[in-house]
Formats: C-alpha cells, structure tokens, sequence
C-alpha cells in the first residue's frame, strides 16, 4: 500500500485510540472530556464516511477507465470468464496449462484456484501439450455464466478438482463501439447503486441458517436507506432474486447490480421462520427540472469561466 | 662403486644462460623463515580454514537479508516497487518476441509495478462476510472488470497482439487493482477493521 494509506492507517488508529482512551476514562471524567469523546466519535463517523465516499470516486473513476481498456481490445469477446492469467509461452513440458496469475476477487480465485496450478483438464477434457492454455482459452469460449466448470489440476505433483462458477464478461455489458450510447449509467458502483444505500448483507453460514430456518441465501443485517420499494425488513433472509439463489454477501450484490432503474426484482425471502414473496421495482433516476436523485452519481458541472481581465 | 664422484666440479657441464642467471642473483638473499616463524604461519592457516565455513555462512546471511530489507522494507518507502519478479510483468511480451528493444523508454512500465503490492494486499485480506452496499457494489465492477481484462489478456497473447497493446492493457489492469485495493481497503478502515 502506498504511504499515504500508511498514514490514514497511523491516523485513524491514532483517532481510535484517542478514542477509546476516553472512554476508558473513570467515571470521574469532566464534562469537558466526555464532550470531546463524543466529538471525536462524531469526527470519526464523518471523517469514515468521506474515505467510503471517497473510495466509491475512485472505484467509478477506475471502472471508467477499466470500461475504456476492454473497449480497446480487438475481438472484444463476451463469454464467460474465469478469472485468470495463462503461461502462453511454450515451456517444454506438455503437462497442462499453467496459471500465472489469478484475478482477486475473481471466479477462479473464489474457488480455489492459485497461481502455480496446472489446468489439465476442463470438465473431464484434457488440456495437455504445447497448446494447453489456447485449448483453455477455446473451451471457455463455449461455456455459459454461471454454470458450473469442473478445473482438473495439478498442485505439488497432486490432482485436484476444482468447481469454478464463470462470470459474465464485463464487456457484455459495454454498448458496441460505433452504436449509439444506451442511457445506461455505468459510472460508480453499478446503475441502481445508489438504491442499495446503507444496505448490509451477510454470509449465511450453516448454524445462522439453522437459526433462521433456511440452509441458503444471505441475510439482511441493515435494509438499504431508501430502500422502501423492496419491502425488506432486518433479518430477512433473501433466498432468492430472481429464480437465483445468492451464495453468500458479494454474489448478492452482484445480482443486485444487473438491475436498471425500472426493472422489477423478485425476492423469496425467510422472515421468522416463515417463507415470503415479495417484489419491488427499482425508482427510476430523476433527470432534467426535477434534478438527480440524492445520492445517484452525476457528471461534476464545468467549472466557471475565469473573471475577464482589465481592459488594455 | 661410484666413479662419477672422482670427477672435478670444474668437468660438470651446465647451461651458460643458467650459469649468467645464477651468478647475476644477489648475493644478500632473505633468510629462510626459522621454526617460530612457521609456525605462526601455520596457526594462522589453521584458523582461517576452520572460520571458512562460518563466513560462507555470514556472507549469504548478508545477501537475503539485504535483500529482504531491499524488497520489503526500504524500497516500499522509496517509491520503488520490486514488481520485477511478478510473473505477470515476465509474460507481457508474447512468445518468442522479447519486449525489451520494441518499445520506446518512455513507454516501460513503471505505472506496470505497484500491483504486485496491491495483489499481495488483496490476497492477504479476503472479502469479510458483512458487505455494505453500495461500496460492495463498486468493489464487484472492479473485481469483474479485472477478471475480464485478465481473460482477454490470455487471449491477446495467443493472438500475438503487439507487445505496446498488450502492455498498455496491463498497465490499465495494474490501476484497477491498485484501485481495488484501496477501496477495500478504505473498506477495512470504515468498518474499523485493521
């Protein structure tokens, strides 16, 4: 990380600390500390805020850029990814295709799969020889997203099996060079994003399941801020979206992230033991007189013209 | 009977040049070291052979750990990255065609290098449990976009893409998952997590 993440780090402890000495405080403490307890908490919350709202500038600028590098690349292929980086250089060895790198956050790295294995074969298809990774590259070309890819592997001279779920291609969701833009709001965290504000969503593990009566989907810690047309409530468990069961907080999200503005969404949700139907269309994005929706992201307006100089 | 020994010293038949050589030495030579001096001579042998091996030792202790401090300590802080062994950076130039000499200077990759500390960092850190929305949201289009962009890159190489595009979309995926990292990053801090 760079130094200056090193020093908001040092920072922010510094804060936490001053922090959680003043609440260490005896109960003799003044008023005057207690004050600048809380007003220390109060700063904190802010100062959290604008890193998340911060962090979100840097992930919708990134993304941009991200957008205009895939639209770059020649042959722009939309199948399903798995997330990872292939030796295509020949090595002289025909035992596979070897992975140089894996993309964090990616299917392949979600699964299991680590820089050094060796794919030797794709759903019971061997990829061995020379032309391992281009028979990797060409076998995933046929696969769809979201169904399941069995990777055979090698690791420390073992075989192993591992269960892959491919993403779709992000350049799937980019409109085609030369045709006409689709009012399609790409930038920051995804169209509908600013729908989800607030909302927290967590892991189902087997005993939270077992506690909330289900064995599957994620559970709602926080319903999102605005979030009134999803008619959730804390503690629901949603089951499904759409027919599609989320695996755990991110998988979620993702789902949730390929809704437009005026799209329906069908949730099958647990809420004390019980099973519900509920379903919810997103708020469309208000434009022109009405102004943006407080929270959605719009372009920062051009800056004034400078004040025109003394006449010569 | 040895009759050789009644010949005279004057009849023995040497060499004229080594006769020259011999009488041209000087005539006050060094003394032979006497026994005390051997000895010394040879305590001292004795114990640098028996040091050798703790020396040897020494001297590769010194090199990884001044390599250690150089990769992990020093140069983090310098600016400069150690992103040279990433074998990401190794296999940007397709097969048979080194990267080296095809581009410009200006065009190398310094920008290239700070992923390698970022991947580090993310793999170290895996996603928590509890995600927020929309900061997960955001962090799912970074993690797609790369995922897409590592993808197309393997493609690329096959298709023997040239090396200034190629290097150009690493480059370009070395930003997002710096921006990956630190929005995860930002994450950990929010949620007030180390």
């Amino acid at each position: 990380m760079s130094k200056i993440a090193y020093l908001a780090l040092a920072g922010v402890l510094a804060a936490s600390g001053a922090s959680a000495a003043d609440h260490a405080a005896p109960a003799t403490a003044t008023t005057t500390t207690t004050a600048t307890s809380a007003d220390l908490d109060a700063q904190l919350a802010a100062a959290r805020q604008k890193l998340e709202a911060a962090a979100r500038d840097v992930a919708r600028l990134s993304s941009q850029l991200g957008q205009n590098a895939i639209i770059r690349i020649q042959n722009v292929r939309s199948h399903a990814v798995l997330g990872l980086q292939l030796q295509t250089e020949p090595t002289g060895k025909d035992q596979g295709a070897t992975v140089i790198n894996v993309s964090p956050g990616g299917p392949a790295a979600e699964a299991g799969v680590t820089a050094g294995d060796v794919i030797v074969a794709i759903n019971g298809e061997a990829t061995i020889g020379p032309n391992a990774a281009r028979d990797v590259v060409e076998r995933m070309a046929g696969v769809k997203p979201d169904s399941k890819v069995t990777l055979k592997v090698l690791r420390e001279g073992k075989t192993k099996e591992i269960q892959v779920t491919p993403r779709a291609s992000f350049a799937a969701f980019l409109p085609r060079i030369n045709a006409p833009q689709l009012d399609f709001n790409w930038a920051g965290p995804g169209p509908g994003g600013s729908f989800f504000e607030g909302m927290e969503l967590a892991d189902l593990s087997p005993t939270l399941g077992q506690y909330f009566g289900t064995s599957q989907g994620v559970l709602v810690v926080r319903v999102p801020r605005d979030g009134e047309f999803l008619k959730l409530q804390d503690g629901d468990v949603i089951e499904s979206i759409d027919g599609r069961v989320p695996e755990n907080g991110s998988h979620a999200t993702r789902i949730l992230r390929s809704y437009q503005p005026g799209e329906k969404i069908h949730l099958k949700v647990m809420r004390q033991k019980k099973s519900l139907e509920l379903e919810g269309t997103l708020p469309e994005r208000r434009r022109g007189p009405h102004g943006p929706r407080p929270g959605a992201f719009e372009p920062e307006p051009p800056p004034p013209p400078g004040e025109p100089g003394p006449p010569n | 009977m040895r009759t050789d020994l009644d010949h005279e010293p004057d009849s023995v038949s040497l060499d004229p040049q080594l006769l020259q050589r011999l009488r041209d030495l000087p005539d006050a030579a060094p003394p032979p070291y006497g026994y005390s001096e051997f000895s010394h001579r040879y305590s001292r042998r004795r114990l640098r052979q028996a040091q050798r091996p703790w020396r040897l030792m020494a001297a590769a202790l010194a090199v990884v750990l001044g390599g250690w401090v150089l990769r992990h300590g020093l140069l983090p802080f310098m600016g400069v990255d150690s992103a040279p062994n990433d074998p990401q950076v190794v296999q940007l130039a397709p097969p048979g065609e080194p990267l080296e000499g095809q581009l410009p200077p200006a065009a190398r990759p310094p920008v290239l290098l700070p992923s390698a500390n970022a991947e580090s960092w993310l793999n170290a850190h895996p996603q928590r449990a509890l995600v927020r929305l929309p900061a997960q949201m955001a962090v799912t289009e970074l993690e797609d976009q790369i995922a897409t962009m590592d993808d197309q890159l393997n493609s690329a190489r096959l298709s023997q893409t040239p090396a200034p595009q190629l290097l150009v979309l690493q480059r370009d995926r070395a930003q997002l998952v710096e921006s990956l990292a630190q929005v995860r990053y930002a994450q950990n801090l929010v949620a007030g997590l180390p």
